[in-house]
């Protein structure tokens, strides 16, 4: 994982909520992390362990703390805001409504990402070439939604809407892919068939992919690499040879001795489960 | 009996497409964008104090009217500005440009109204043109052609690729500014469009009754409101062109119910009150039919 092969860069992202209250969380705590190209990473810990949080920071919804750097392709983004940085980053989030709009077609979605981060223009949004290209990119999910590119994405069901963002967030192929819980809500069928397109769309765009996920099976068995976070810290990192025979159970061993091993301090003071705060900062 | 009738009916179809610039305007705000505009009341007022003004000082009626549509664009900007770039919320912005607008359309007209008797305007210039001699029938055809410019213009906008950033904007911002839109400029770009066409309505009014007043644009969001919803209720229509022209056959059938209701004998200062209470019936109707299924509800936003 040679440094300067990296397409995205983190370099000491902190990002501190309610800052100076006593509510104040230290949400990212100096984070640093390389992505190689056609990685796809899976990020796994409990809540609160920042992981929505490190993809807003990398999204743009909020900036890093001052000094924090957000580098992708060798061209910081830190200072862009977030429908600046559409060019670079597609997003799937939690709820199936988030990623799609309801009251446009399933062609106007479409047609949405398809312009991702490129000038819009005074040409009329859909047409026949465009919609042959939204067909062609729909017809894979086996949902039929390729024949109903006029009805709008409210009348489909929490999986369709997903399937559709996933589609969405990779259609005009952005440098990097983040998946945030995106099948958290979903049914476990409907989920799995999500996941499964994830796999496909990742390996036939060879997109490099950061998903975070509550699911250690899921972390398990998709991705070459495994990223496990705790109170704003990245405390695991799994290669694929790695994480190539670990079960379940290895990995809440594996948890519990580097949250642990965090809390080495508070645990003579605190009985473990009400360790809450951020007092080992 | 017919005679009346077919005036009554005319009448209406006129004003439903005078008004109908208002109801578009509001519905462009309200529906698509999810703004709640209240400039709408000011930039009315705006849009026949800027007409009549420059009518009056003898600029051309069709220049004064464009010149009108502008100052309308003014208007939405600045409600915009406030929301997007001061982050103060959408419904304050549109009170405070309204009422700031009442200042500014009484030093405009330099006076609380302005009287355009005698005056060319828009209507009388195309019936010496045409050679039409009643009057509803070239207040017809110029309200007409101006109506069907702005649908063919709005109908081929909202379609485009920024068009259809302004509506995906009302529908999920939070997708749209992931797909790399600037959503503070699709916001800024509807609520002023919609602030042009309602001080083009205002215009076409003024011209149409000979005289702008200060107090004319008071109720024009609330009959805005009630069109489209009669709009929306009556024709449930689906795609941008039919959404357009539903919001206008809304207007029409209001403008309509409300000339019978004055022939009726309604008195003319009641007509606010009871254009509130329709909007109020029809914001009910729903909410009380689910109460009464015992489905789930949202609480009432606050915006």
């Amino acid at each position: 994982m040679s440094e300067n092969k990296s397409l995205l860069k983190l370099r000491r992202i902190t990002k501190v909520f309610s800052k100076g209250t006593i509510d104040e969380v230290r949400a990212l705590d100096k984070i640093n992390l390389d992505v190689s190209p056609e990685d796809y990473v899976a990020i796994i810990g409990s809540n609160g362990a920042g992981k929505t949080t490190l993809l807003n920071v990398i999204a743009g919804v909020f900036p890093p703390e001052n000094g924090g750097k957000i580098i992708v392709y060798h061209k910081e983004i830190s200072g862009l805001s977030e429908y600046r940085r559409a060019h670079y980053v597609g997003r799937v989030y939690q709820d199936p409504h988030a990623g799609t709009a309801a009251k446009i077609s399933i062609e106007e979605n479409m047609a949405m990402a398809l312009l991702r981060g490129q000038r819009r223009g005074l040409r009329v949004a859909t047409n026949k070439d465009r919609r042959e290209l939204f067909r062609a990119a729909l017809s894979p999910l086996g949902l039929g939604l390729e024949n109903r590119l006029n009805a709008l994405v409210g009348t489909l069901s929490g999986g369709q809407r997903q399937a559709l963002a996933l589609v969405m967030a990779t259609l005009s192929k952005p440098a990097l892919l983040l998946l945030d819980e995106h099948v958290a809500t979903l049914d476990p069928r409907t989920a799995q068939i999500v996941l499964d397109l994830t796999e496909m769309l990742v390996q036939r765009e060879k997109m490099t992919t950061i998903m975070v996920t509550h699911n250690m099976e899921v972390a398990l068995r998709h991705g070459n690499r495994l990223i496990m976070m705790h109170k704003g810290r990245i405390v695991v990192d799994m290669n694929q040879a790695q994480k190539a025979d670990l079960t379940i159970n290895d990995l809440i061993v594996a948890f519990e001795r580097a949250s642990g091993e965090e809390f080495v301090d508070d645990k003579v003071l605190l009985r473990p489960s009400n360790v809450v705060g951020t007092s080992d900062l | 009996m017919l005679d009346v009738a077919g005036h009554v009916l005319s009448f209406s179809f006129y004003e439903g497409l005078v008004f109908g610039f208002v109801a578009i305007g509001v519905y462009l705000t309200f529906r698509v964008l999810g703004f709640p505009d209240l400039t709408v009341d000011g930039s009315f007022a705006l849009g026949a104090a800027v007409a009549a003004v420059l009518i009056a000082s003898g600029v051309n009626p069709f220049l004064a009217t464009l010149a009108a549509l502008g100052a309308g664009l003014c208007a939405g900007l600045a409600t915009s500005l406030l929301n997007t770039k001061l982050r103060i919320p959408a419904l304050l912005a549109g009170i405070l440009v309204m009422v700031s607008l009442y200042s500014v359309n009484l030093r405009v007209m330099g006076g609380a109204n302005v009287s355009l008797l005698r005056q060319a305007t828009i209507f009388t210039l195309t019936s010496q043109f045409l050679g039409l001699e009643t009057r509803i029938a070239y207040q017809l055809v110029v309200a007409g052609v101006l109506a069907a410019i702005v649908f063919f213009i709005l109908n081929w906008f909202l379609r485009t690729e920024i068009g259809l950033a302004v509506r995906a904007t009302g529908d999920n911002e939070q997708m749209v500014r992931g797909f790399g839109v600037n959503t503070d400029m699709t916001t800024i770009l509807g609520v002023s469009i919609s602030n042009g066409l309602v001080a083009l309505g205002g215009a076409a009014v003024a011209q149409g009754q000979k005289f702008a007043d200060v107090g004319m644009g008071i109720g024009m969001i609330v009959m805005g409101l009630a069109s489209v919803i009669i709009g929306e209720a009556l024709f449930r229509p689906k795609g941008v062109a039919r959404l357009l022209l539903a919001v206008l056959g809304g207007t029409f059938i209001y403008r309509l119910v409300i000339s019978v209701a004055l022939r009726l004998g309604m008195a003319p200062g009641d007509l606010k009150l009871v254009t509130a209470a329709l909007v109020i019936i029809a914001l009910a109707v729903p909410y009380l039919q689910k109460r009464i299924r015992r489905e789930w509800l949202p609480p009432a936003t606050r915006w």
